[in-house]
């Protein structure tokens, strides 16, 4: 691996985060008042500086891939807000409102310059309300698992997902989803280290609406315009869910191990599997193209997903 | 008598060359995707150069007094001849040809740079980033073809960043500067 992927992809996010982190004075016993959403602010801050080193940032995003930064912005300023609101119905209206817009970004690339025709419209309202249900669905989950909870497990489970994300975005075509996701992974392993030395010095439930913006729109960029399968994304959507078993009131009670085991199970039995069938498909293509004729419609069985090359010229 | 016959037939002659030379002042010829190549040439890891094809390509050009050329490259018919390869550049990390489907240029302006040779300056589009470009492109031949069509062909390169153009995956492996030859070849329009 390139050192300067490293350093920019990893080093530089991970300093961002402590830095944030450390702000909030996670050693008090005292909590101040900045104190609630710096988890969530560090996750941003690390995607911020990551994106910003490794490709630059856009004012004017034209590319999908430019618009992830300002998705992340999004997700702090709604952490921020949430951590003022906590409950009720402005929580709900946060979370839809940065669900929209997460929905409109991943989407309105595809619908051209033009007039949109009568199908498309149903296409695209279909499109936006499907990803604003996955998107506040995740959130939702997110904030119940980060409720109450302040030790390392759940920054580990975390990192977990996202490393599974991270392998799945990398076999699905998109390098620089993969690459961005170092960025969180290097952030939750700050979060993990600090929680793991400071005990019950951090709150996690601002880490909700930045981790289920982020991760919604790189999957989204995986599945839309990369070769994400729907079945590695409906895994990677289930491995959270999945975590709400730990939620149990008898599954709290357990030792610190178990707790560990069972956590790393449930996250990682999804995210296995997620890999798992983009590694397939990965291999099973490279295998197709191995023996086959690489311009693809030169032989009997015509790859659907090849354009046609019109090599047969008058 | 006789002298008067040969005025004539000097006058008609004059009135058809005139003539010839008015319409190639304004010749349009619609490009043949078939027998027109554009390809990229990248250095790939500072060792050797790497090409790679479009296979889509159409458009017109005139030639002429106020000479033009349009071209529109299908993003989607990129091709090295490897089928993950490929399927990696119509990905977001490159092409993103879901969002960007075409790479088009529109000529501002075509100068006369020497015999048979052109400057055209116009506005390159990729990645759906719109710059203005300027490259040398010379007149490569002419012929009449089985079908009673004329075409003739220009060839060109014209080098570029791609960074310029928001492409700036893997820039440390795959150069910025990228090279592109157009070498088109149209059909006169009557």
């Amino acid at each position: 691996m390139p050192l300067d992927v490293i350093l920019y992809g990893g080093f530089l996010p991970a300093a961002a985060a402590l830095l944030i982190l450390l702000s909030a004075s996670p050693w008090r016993i005292k909590l101040s008042a900045w104190h609630s959403p710096t988890a969530g602010l560090a996750v941003v801050g690390a995607y911020w500086v990551g994106h910003l080193s490794q490709l630059g940032l856009s004012f004017r995003p034209t590319d999908i891939v430019q618009w992830l930064p300002w998705v992340a912005l999004v997700g702090g300023c709604a952490a921020f807000g949430e951590s003022l609101i906590r409950q009720g119905w402005r929580q709900w209206l946060i979370r839809i409102v940065a669900a929209l817009f997460l929905s409109w970004v991943l989407l309105h690339p595809l619908t051209g310059r033009g007039m949109l025709l009568y199908g498309q419209w149903i296409w695209f309202v279909g499109g936006i309300g499907l990803v604003t249900a996955a998107t506040v669905l995740l959130w939702a989950i997110f904030w119940r698992l980060t409720r109450g909870e302040n030790g390392p497990i759940l920054p580990l489970s975390l990192i977990v997902l996202v490393v599974g994300s991270s392998a799945v975005l990398a076999l699905s075509g998109t390098a620089v989803m993969a690459q961005l996701s170092g960025a969180l992974i290097t952030a939750l392993g700050i979060v993990f280290l600090l929680s793991w030395r400071f005990g019950n010095g951090l709150e996690f439930h601002s880490l909700s609406g930045p981790l289920a913006l982020i991760l919604v729109a790189q999957w989204g960029i995986g599945l839309l315009y990369a070769e994400m399968t729907v079945s590695s994304l409906s895994l990677l959507l289930f491995a959270p869910f999945l975590l709400l078993i730990t939620r149990a009131p008898r599954l709290r009670q357990t030792g610190r191990l178990v707790a560990y085991l069972v956590h790393l199970f449930l996250v990682a039995l999804p995210v296995s599997g997620a890999v798992g069938f983009s590694a397939m498909s990965y291999f099973h293509e490279s295998a197709a193209s191995s023996s086959a004729p690489a311009t693809g419609n030169t032989g009997d069985s015509k790859d659907e997903d090849e354009p046609d090359y019109d090599y047969d010229v008058d | 008598m006789k002298a008067s016959r040969w005025l004539l037939v000097a006058a008609f002659s004059l009135g058809l060359i005139a003539v010839d030379s008015d319409a190639r002042a304004a010749d349009t010829y619609k490009i043949d995707g078939s027998h027109s190549s554009v390809i990229f040439k990248i250095k790939h890891f500072g060792a050797s150069w790497f090409y790679g094809r479009f296979f889509k390509v159409e458009g017109n050009f005139t030639v002429g007094k106020k000479s033009s050329v349009s071209l529109r490259v299908d993003a989607n018919s990129v091709a090295t001849f490897s089928k993950k390869r490929d399927k990696h550049l119509r990905g977001a990390d490159f092409f993103n040809v879901k969002q960007f489907p075409a790479i088009t240029f529109e000529s501002t302006s075509v100068d006369k740079a020497g015999k048979g040779a052109y400057k055209v300056t116009g506005k390159l589009t990729l990645h759906g980033v719109t710059k203005s470009v300027n490259f040398k492109m010379s007149y490569v031949g002419s012929g009449k073809d089985p079908w009673g069509g004329f075409r003739t062909g220009y060839f060109g390169t014209l080098n570029i960043k791609r960074s310029d153009y928001g492409m700036k995956y893997m820039l440390a492996g795959l150069s910025d500067e990228v090279e592109l030859t157009l070498a088109i070849e149209g059909v006169k329009q009557k």
